[in-house]
């Protein structure tokens, strides 16, 4: 179970990173959403995944009783799939401008304000 | 004390406002707030005269031992005097000559604000105090050398000035602290009373060489002399106060205030006595090979300064009472010196002796006061110079150290600093007449300061008995700390000194009577090892390395960056992991079933297809088989809530993505093919590393508190069932609101840039 949710994880890392390397910027993107799935799980995973009952307390109980789903890394999850979406959603809009600005992809064409200029 | 250090700080601040609306005689006002530090102090010199001193202490970091210490004996306050009274004078100057300049205001601020600093360097009794005010001076210092900005020369030589005294003062600094590491105290008071345990230690010559280093920077000894001559690019009443009157003899007044606490050791003689003697004779040489009247007197005060090094490093009563009185004297006649080349300047419009001739004529009293000024510089009777050069001279006969070479050198620098008096304050005057305009209208304010100053050094003539009783013994008695019985007399018979003396003048005068056979001016002193050019190499090599190492660390392409982070986390990561056994092999390892297997492959196969497909909406609808595919992997685990957002988030990322995709490139096919085999294997260890990193945290032990609390009390504490939700809405209520801030930021943002409009 763990070996393999372990792998998985190690693959959209490997992935996000990749993509985040590329001179696309439109992959740029798709990079930093796959990083944010295998961050996501990361957590996920990080509480133990042991049980399928979700933290949810029941009809005439007052509190929770286990065996259920550590409800915590889930609060920070979902948190976390919120935030990723406004800087996804924003990324797509920004990248629209910058080429309809600039006209290009190519993120090595896009560094010249952070240039030195020679001595 | 704490009344006059802020009295003329406040002239500082002062300084704008004053300038703004009393333009005329602003000068004349400012010079009220140093005149009355100066009477302050001479109200209070009885306290001083019989040698005793006040203090005055406020509480800082009592638990560091650093306080606010003022503490003013015999040679606070000659220096303090000197300094106040300059301080009003060089006012008074500055309101003649600084009329027609920009941002006087500002200049009368540094100017104050400089004074107020030097005397807070004397009259501090704790080094830490005392280097806070003496930074202050180097810091104030910059934008008066550096006033005439627009000039790059001026630039130039105000950061030349501020780096080498601020390296010196960063050596001072570490210097103190190693005197605290000794002795546990940064008092003064306490340091003189245990001079023996600080140059019994071990760490004596390193305290000792590294505060020597922060003197010598000041004061301007060889070879960190050069940035005196350059910052002659300074106003000339700021030349006349800081470079020959206050700022460089900052060094000279430490090394007369450790005095007692560092001194009288072999190495502390030798060092002063050598460094002193060397700098002595290689500024006045070098003196006499410059035409600029400023640069004539600048290498001057560098051999002066030389000379009272020389003097506290030959360590006797005698000696430090020479220089003592030469503090004093030097301080009269240079100033007014540099004063006069202002005037000359400023009216003639030149500052070259060979070709300034006959100015006696247009300028009688400048004149006048110009060649007082070089009689006392020279050492002539009746000035006050004479009986310094004297005592001087004495102090030098009567040492252990260098056999006969101190008055030697002593000799041949006097010799060469006459000529150059001469030259300066000689030459320009006599002669035939020059094609200038009519007689020159100087004004009072004008040769005020230069007048009493020259007057000054003839004048303590009448007061030697009062000066000697009330001021030149109180401050050698501070350095040498039992009464020195030195009278201050114009003859002391007919011995070696006064010899010497006539020798001096003798070779001066031979020395000026044919300058034109010897062409001095043909000498040229700077050559490849010059101080200067190994300043400039310095600077120049400390860019080259900060452009190179700047070029490789801030390459400007985000992928470099990106790959230097993501390769120094997996070196230490794998690091950590290669060194401990942190997973442990116990662990629920099995497959669970048939459908996850199909699951997690479908991610992975969209993750890694996602990558290499060659169409955009593909690899968005992948994109989204990723998202999806999360979102179950949620539900299987206990989280419906995640599960529901994800696929609710998803689902409009991919909407986002293909509305705007159409607008957007098609994907290009830019990397090479090696850049993606060096992408690819930096990703992979980075994921296989995060595969690991999961493992080893599903290896610790689970700590079930907080959650055991939230399941707990999320019903009864705040009536909700649902604990993720309770938890995000109640419990960190805060961290939502401020969750939904930034997403409302970013939607204002996006809505930015939709409709933004760039004029072309």
């Amino acid at each position: 179970m763990y070996l393999l949710l372990s792998i998985l994880i190690g693959v959209l890392f490997t992935t996000g990173i990749y993509m985040v390397l590329r001179r696309s910027i439109v992959k740029l993107v798709i990079g930093l959403a796959l990083l944010t799935h295998a961050a996501n799980l990361l957590i996920f995973v990080a509480g133990r995944v042991n049980t399928p009952i979700p933290p949810i307390i029941g009809k005439g109980e007052d509190s929770l009783i286990p065996p259920f789903a550590d409800p915590i890394p889930q609060a920070l999850i979902l948190t976390a799939i919120v935030i990723s979406f406004g800087l996804t959603s924003f990324a797509i809009v920004l990248i629209k401008r910058t080429y309809k600005q600039t006209g290009t992809e190519d993120l090595d064409d896009l560094n010249t304000t952070d240039k030195i200029e020679k001595l | 004390m704490t009344f006059i250090i802020i009295l003329i700080f406040s002239g500082a601040f002062l300084a704008p406002l004053i300038y703004r609306y009393l333009n005329k005689i602003s000068g004349w006002v400012l010079a009220l707030f140093p005149l009355s530090a100066f009477v302050y102090l001479i109200y209070n010199i009885d306290i001083t005269s019989n040698g005793g001193h006040f203090t005055e202490e406020f509480l800082w970091f009592e638990s560091l031992n650093v306080n606010i210490l003022f503490y003013v004996d015999g040679l606070s306050l000659l220096f303090g005097m000197i300094i106040t009274l300059f301080g009003a004078l060089i006012a008074i100057y500055s309101n003649a000559y600084m009329k027609k300049y920009e941002g006087v205001g500002k200049y009368y601020l540094w100017l104050l604000f400089f004074a107020g600093s030097m005397l807070g360097v004397v009259i501090s009794g704790n080094l830490i105090t005392l280097f806070v005010f003496w930074e202050l001076t180097s810091f104030s210092s910059f934008f008066l050398i550096g006033f005439f900005n627009e000039k790059e020369k001026s630039r130039y030589a105000a950061m030349q000035a501020l780096l080498v005294t601020c390296l010196g003062g960063l050596a001072l600094f570490a210097g103190f602290i190693f005197i605290y590491i000794i002795t546990g105290s940064f008092d003064l008071r306490y340091l003189i009373l245990h001079s023996d345990v600080v140059k019994s230690s071990p760490l004596y010559t390193i305290a000792l060489f590294l505060i020597l280093l922060g003197a010598f920077t000041k004061s301007a000894q060889v070879p960190f002399h050069f940035w005196l001559p350059n910052a002659m690019e300074a106003p000339a009443p700021v030349s006349a106060y800081l470079h020959s009157a206050t700022m460089v003899k900052a060094g000279v007044f430490l090394l007369m205030r450790l005095a007692p606490v560092l001194g009288d050791t072999d190495i502390w003689n030798i060092t002063l006595i050598s460094v002193g003697m060397t700098t002595m004779l290689l500024g006045a040489a070098m003196s006499v090979a410059q035409k600029d009247l400023k640069k004539i007197l600048a290498y001057t005060t560098i051999s002066a300064l030389g000379t009272l090094v020389l003097l506290i490093g030959i360590g006797t009563p005698l000696a430090y009472s020479a220089a003592v009185l030469f503090v004093l004297s030097h301080a009269l006649y240079k100033g007014s010196f540099f004063l006069i080349a202002g005037i000359v300047d400023k009216k003639t419009g030149s500052r070259d002796v060979e070709s300034l001739s006959g100015l006696y004529h247009y300028m009688p009293a400048v004149a006048v006061f110009s060649i007082l000024a070089a009689l006392s510089f020279s050492g002539f009777p009746p000035f006050i110079n004479f009986i310094s050069k004297e005592l001087s001279y004495k102090a030098s006969l009567d040492t252990q150290f260098y056999f006969i070479l101190i008055p030697i050198f002593l000799l041949a620098s006097n010799i060469l600093s006459m000529y150059s008096a001469l030259l300066a304050g000689l030459k320009p005057y006599l002669g035939i007449k020059s094609e200038y305009k009519e007689k020159y209208k100087i004004s009072f304010s004008f040769i005020l300061a230069p007048a009493l100053l020259s007057l000054g050094g003839i004048a303590a003539v009448f007061f030697t008995g009062i000066l000697d009783a009330n001021v030149i013994s109180p401050a050698a008695k501070s350095i040498f700390l039992v009464n020195t019985a030195v009278e201050m007399k114009y003859w002391y018979g007919f011995n070696t000194a006064f010899i010497l003396s006539l020798l001096t003048f003798a070779g001066g005068y031979f020395l000026y009577r044919y300058r034109d056979t010897f062409k001095f001016y043909n000498i040229v002193f700077v050559n490849r090892l010059a101080p200067s050019r190994i300043y400039d190499y310095l600077l120049s090599s400390i860019k080259l390395i900060s452009f190179r190492q700047t070029r490789i660390l801030q390459s400007g392409y985000l992928r470099y960056y990106i790959i230097i982070i993501i390769s120094f986390l997996s070196v230490t990561v794998a690091a950590v992991i290669i060194q401990g056994n942190i997973i442990n092999l116990t662990l629920d390892f099995r497959f669970e079933g048939i459908y996850e297997m199909v699951l997690f492959t479908g991610i992975m196969f969209s993750a890694i297809l996602a990558t290499i497909s060659k169409s955009r909406l593909s690899a968005v609808v992948l994109l989204g088989v990723v998202g999806y595919g999360v979102a179950v992997i949620f539900v299987l685990h206990g989280a419906p809530d995640l599960a529901i957002t994800q696929f609710t988030i998803e689902t409009l990322t991919v909407i986002i993505f293909v509305l705007i995709l159409y607008r957007l490139p098609k994907f290009s096919n830019i990397s090479d093919r090696n850049s993606k085999i060096r992408d690819w294997i930096i990703a992979s260890v980075f994921g296989i590393i995060m595969t690991i990193v999961t493992l080893a945290v599903v290896s610790t032990e689970m700590k079930p508190e907080t959650a055991n609390y939230y399941a707990e009390f999320s019903k009864l504490l705040a009536n909700g069932k649902n604990v993720v939700n309770v938890i995000l809405v109640d419990f960190r209520a805060l961290d939502t609101l401020g969750e939904i801030t930034v997403l409302a930021v970013a939607a204002l943002g996006i809505y930015g840039l939709l409709k933004l409009t760039v004029k072309k």
